[in-house]
């Protein structure tokens, strides 16, 4: 039985002007597990992240929130064009007052993703998986036990979405934190999830649980063996994409 | 078949085309003016007396007369300067108040549109019977017309902030000075930039404009423009009006200026 890091207990989150997002959530993620969420557009998923981060509060059951260092990766990178790669990685831990060698860790952190060459240049001078690149060392940074990734790969074209996969599957197994992954692309979250859960309509409920089975080390060549094609199979079955 | 690249003498010469013939179109007119208006030569000293003719536009300015001119933009340009930097200070702060809240925006908004739209030749003569024909009477003045744009283009700036931005200072725990600090601030700094490129304009026009109301004290162009229109000495006139425009493109140019220099990490 793994310890849960983040929980969901029969949320239910409806907004002012009485759109129901969210009915009667229940999810648990485990300690150094990754939740990939999945679900029709609109559905509600963004407001999930959203509760998991502490930027809104559900209308009905309860988010425990873990008491560690949380980070969050959005689809947009949200980086200051003001700031060089090298100020926009240390942004996050300066913030949070954990500054403590923080020289070395953003070095570290830039390296990790593979932007040295990059680290005093500005966003405009990045590529989308650049930057995409930076931000995911902004998260890292601050050495997070959970990080909340908010389609961080949807706006890249698709060469460099799955390299960038393959880097967060390595970074993921070398750093071991939890985390939920929302996105739209089944082959994602099948790649890089150690348990998917997939929404319905809104109000959005649980519709499937599917566990990955999978190595745990996800390189590229997972994404061609049987079992990644019957996963992802499982996950549009469940979504209706087919029948 | 595609033609060959312009050399760099050639896209100069293109680049310069259109102003040099709008230019002559402009002096052209200037001449035509100067010499069918009646009576415009009437005088007995033969100067112009409503619109001098370019070459002649420095007739009858003798030292005496530069002297004054030297005075009256130095309090010009002391005012329109002194006056930027606090409608600046004060349209920031303005800005930043009202984005800390929509009441507050919604109590003040209505009062700086009131302020804003009131014709400055109305306020200005209040001004000065509660403030004296001061240095300070003619900054306030021009604070008065020049603070607008700043503070609406901060509010604007700080209000368009990037949501997840936000978003990720909010989760790292950052309190509200450091948002604002190092983050509204900032990212407002383009809306600020081109609302201080704006109110530069105003500030030149508020302290020339303001001027006219000053009756003691030294004089400033906008004064020493009217002394010379009622003297009907039209190259003086024309002169100091041309050093006020002076001051209005510089000030305009120095700005663009500013801006593309702090603004130059924002975009390619």
């Amino acid at each position: 039985m793994v310890t849960a890091t983040l929980t969901f207990d029969a949320v239910g989150r409806t907004f002012p002007d009485l759109t129901e997002a969210l009915r009667d959530v229940t999810i648990a993620v485990g300690e150094s597990e990754l939740v990939a969420i999945v679900g029709p557009s609109g559905c509600g998923k963004s407001t999930l992240l959203r509760l998991a981060a502490g930027l809104d509060e559900p209308t009905s059951g309860r988010v425990v929130r873990p008491d560690v260092r949380t980070s969050v990766v959005f689809q947009d990178h949200s980086l200051m064009p003001w700031r060089t790669v090298r100020r926009n990685v240390a942004l996050v831990a300066e913030l949070a007052g954990d500054t403590d060698q923080l020289d070395t860790r953003v070095r570290n952190a830039v390296t990790q993703v593979g932007l040295d060459d990059a680290i005093d240049k500005y966003p405009r001078q990045l590529s989308g998986g650049m930057k995409m690149r930076a931000a995911l060392a902004r998260a890292l940074v601050t050495r997070p036990r959970l990080v909340l990734f908010d389609e961080p790969f949807g706006a890249l074209d698709h060469l460099t979405r799955i390299q960038l996969q393959c880097d967060l599957a390595a970074l993921r197994e070398r750093d071991g934190f939890a985390g939920i992954l929302i996105t739209h692309d089944i082959e994602e979250a099948v790649f890089l999830a150690d348990r998917i859960v997939v929404l319905g309509p809104r109000p959005a409920r649980v519709v499937a649980t599917i566990d990955v089975e999978l190595a745990s080390r996800r390189d590229a060549a997972v994404r061609y063996g049987a079992e990644f094609a019957h996963v992802c199979a499982r996950v549009a079955r469940a979504l209706g994409v087919i029948t | 078949m595609t033609s060959p690249p312009a050399t760099a003498a050639q896209r100069i010469l293109r680049a310069l085309v259109g102003p040099a013939i709008v230019s002559a179109v402009i002096i052209g007119a200037w001449y035509a003016l100067a010499y069918t208006l009646p009576n415009n030569f009437a005088g007995s000293s033969g100067a112009a007396l409503i619109v001098p003719p370019p070459h002649r536009l420095f007739e009858g300015i003798n030292a005496t007369t530069w002297g004054r001119i030297g005075v009256a933009t130095r309090i010009s340009l002391l005012t329109s300067i002194t006056g930027l930097a606090l409608a600046t200070a004060f349209g920031v702060l303005l800005g930043v108040i009202m984005s800390a809240s929509r009441t507050l925006e919604r109590a003040l908004w209505p009062w700086l549109i009131a302020v804003q739209v009131t014709p400055i030749i109305v306020l200005t003569p209040l001004i000065v019977r509660i403030m004296g024909a001061s240095f300070s009477a003619r900054v306030f003045v021009t604070v008065i017309i020049a603070f607008f744009p700043v503070a609406s283009n901060t509010l604007f700036g700080i209000r368009r902030v990037e949501p997840h931005l936000r978003d990720v200072f909010r989760i790292a725990g950052a309190g509200r000075s450091t948002t604002l600090r190092h983050l509204e601030l900032p990212a407002a700094l383009p809306a600020i930039m081109a609302g201080v490129r704006v109110s530069a304009g105003l500030a030149v026009i508020g302290a020339i404009v303001g001027d006219f109301f000053f009756s003691r004290g030294d004089a400033g162009l906008g004064k020493l423009i009217t002394f010379f229109f009622l003297d009907t000495r039209a190259g003086p006139m024309f002169v100091t009006a041309f050093i006020a425009t002076g001051i209005g493109v510089t000030f305009f140019v120095f700005f663009a200026l500013v801006a593309k220099f702090a603004l130059r990490h924002w975009q390619d």
